[in-house]
C-alpha cells in the first residue's frame, strides 16, 4: 500500500445496521478499515467523499439510491470507483451500474473473497 | 429478513480469517462472533413479529361505536357505489350503546359485506342498491343488515357460502365470509344470510354490546 492510501479510506454505504458492520469488520480483517454511512446523503454530507478511494453501496435504499449516489458523485466531479452489492439486483441495472464506471456488481449474498478482491482492484486503479 | 442474515455469513467469514494465520487475534474473532449473535437476534424479532402478524387470537379490544364504523365504511364506498352507479341508503340507529370489540375486525366485517353486495350488483341491469341497517336488536346485542339487489344466493345450500374456499369470482380467495363469520362469532355474535326480495342477498349478524355483557356477567 502506497502512501497515497493514508489520507484515502473505503466507505461502504448500506441502510441495514448488520450489512454495515459486517462489511466494516470483513475489511478490518484484512487491513482494510472501512468508515460506514446509513444513507447516501450521509454520505455526501459529510464531505468525506473526497477523501475516499473506493466506494461500496448498496442499490436500494430509501432516499437516495446507490445509483443515484453514483450519478451525484459522477456530476460533481468526484467519481469514486463503487462497487454495488445488491439482494434486488437484475440485468440492466448491472448494465448501468457498470457504463457509470462500477468496477463491480455483486449479488447479496456476496462471497467475501470476491469482495475483498474487488477493493483490492479499485484501490489499485 | 436477508440481511441480518447474508450479514452472519460474512460476519462468519471474518471470525475465521482472524482465526487463521500465524497468530490469531481472539478478540477481532470474539467481535465478529458478537455480531453474529446480534444478527440472528434480529432476525429471530423479525420472525416473531411476522408470526404474530398471523396469530389469530391478537385481537385488540376496546370500546367500538358500530355507528362510527359504518360511516367510515361508507366514506371509503363512495369510488365504487359510484362507478357503478349504485344507491346507497342506510338506516343507523343512534346513540346505541358501544361494543367491546376488535376495531380493525369489525371493519374488515363491513368491508368484506359490503364489497360482496356491490360485487353482486356489478352486471346487474335494473335498480341497483345497497342497504346498511344499523338497529338494537334483543338482549342488548346490535344487529347490522346488508342487503342488495344482485344476483342472490345460490340455489341450492346457501350456507355454502360460509365454507372456506367457496368463491364464485374468478380471482376471489373464498375466504372472505368464513373469516367475516369467524370474527363475529368470536365477539359473541352470529352472521348469516337471507334472500333480499325482489331480488338480491341480505347478510345480517348481531353484536353484543357492553350491555348485554352485562347480563352475561351477572348471570
Amino acid at each position: 500500500m502506497g502512501a497515497q492510501l493514508q489520507s484515502k479510506f473505503v466507505a461502504v454505504v448500506d441502510d441495514d445496521d448488520s450489512v454495515r458492520t459486517a462489511i466494516q469488520g470483513l475489511l478490518k480483517s484484512v487491513g482494510l478499515p472501512a468508515r460506514a454511512y446509513a444513507s447516501g446523503e450521509k454520505f455526501l454530507d459529510s464531505g468525506h467523499h473526497h477523501q475516499t478511494a473506493c466506494l461500496i453501496a448498496d442499490i436500494r435504499m430509501p432516499g437516495m439510491s446507490g445509483l443515484d449516489l453514483q450519478s451525484r458523485l459522477n456530476a460533481e466531479r468526484c467519481p469514486i470507483p463503487t462497487i454495488f452489492i445488491t439482494a434486488h439486483g437484475d440485468e440492466a441495472m448491472r448494465l448501468q451500474a457498470m457504463r457509470a464506471g462500477a468496477v463491480e456488481f455483486l449479488p447479496k449474498p456476496f462471497d467475501d473473497e470476491l469482495l475483498i478482491e474487488s477493493v483490492r482492484a479499485a484501490l489499485e486503479r | 429478513m436477508n440481511q441480518p442474515i447474508a450479514a452472519s455469513l460474512t460476519n462468519a467469514r471474518t471470525c475465521l480469517r482472524w482465526l487463521d494465520g500465524d497468530t490469531p487475534n481472539v478478540e477481532e474473532a470474539r467481535k465478529a462472533a458478537m455480531r453474529i449473535v446480534q444478527d440472528q437476534t434480529r432476525a429471530a424479532e423479525i420472525i416473531s413479529r411476522i408470526r404474530l402478524l398471523f396469530k389469530k387470537d391478537t385481537a385488540q379490544r376496546e370500546l367500538v361505536d358500530i355507528n362510527e364504523i359504518i360511516r367510515e365504511m361508507i366514506v371509503l364506498l363512495h369510488g365504487e357505489t359510484t362507478r357503478y352507479l349504485i344507491t346507497l341508503r342506510t338506516k343507523l340507529a343512534e346513540d346505541l350503546p358501544q361494543v367491546m370489540g376488535d376495531r380493525v375486525q369489525l371493519q374488515q366485517v363491513m368491508m368484506n359485506l359490503t364489497m360482496n353486495g356491490i360485487d353482486a350488483m356489478t352486471d346487474v341491469d335494473g335498480t341497483r342498491e345497497l342497504v346498511i341497517n344499523l338497529q338494537p336488536a334483543a338482549d342488548g346485542h346490535h344487529m347490522v343488515s346488508i342487503s342488495d339487489t344482485g344476483i342472490g344466493l345460490p340455489p341450492e345450500r346457501a350456507d355454502r357460502i360460509f365454507d372456506a374456499f367457496y368463491t364464485t369470482k374468478p380471482h376471489g380467495t373464498g375466504m372472505g365470509l368464513r373469516i367475516s363469520r369467524s370474527i363475529v362469532e368470536s365477539h359473541g355474535g352470529r352472521l348469516w344470510a337471507g334472500e333480499n326480495t325482489p331480488r338480491g342477498a341480505s347478510f345480517h349478524f348481531t353484536l353484543p354490546t357492553v350491555v348485554a355483557q352485562a347480563y352475561t356477567a351477572g348471570s
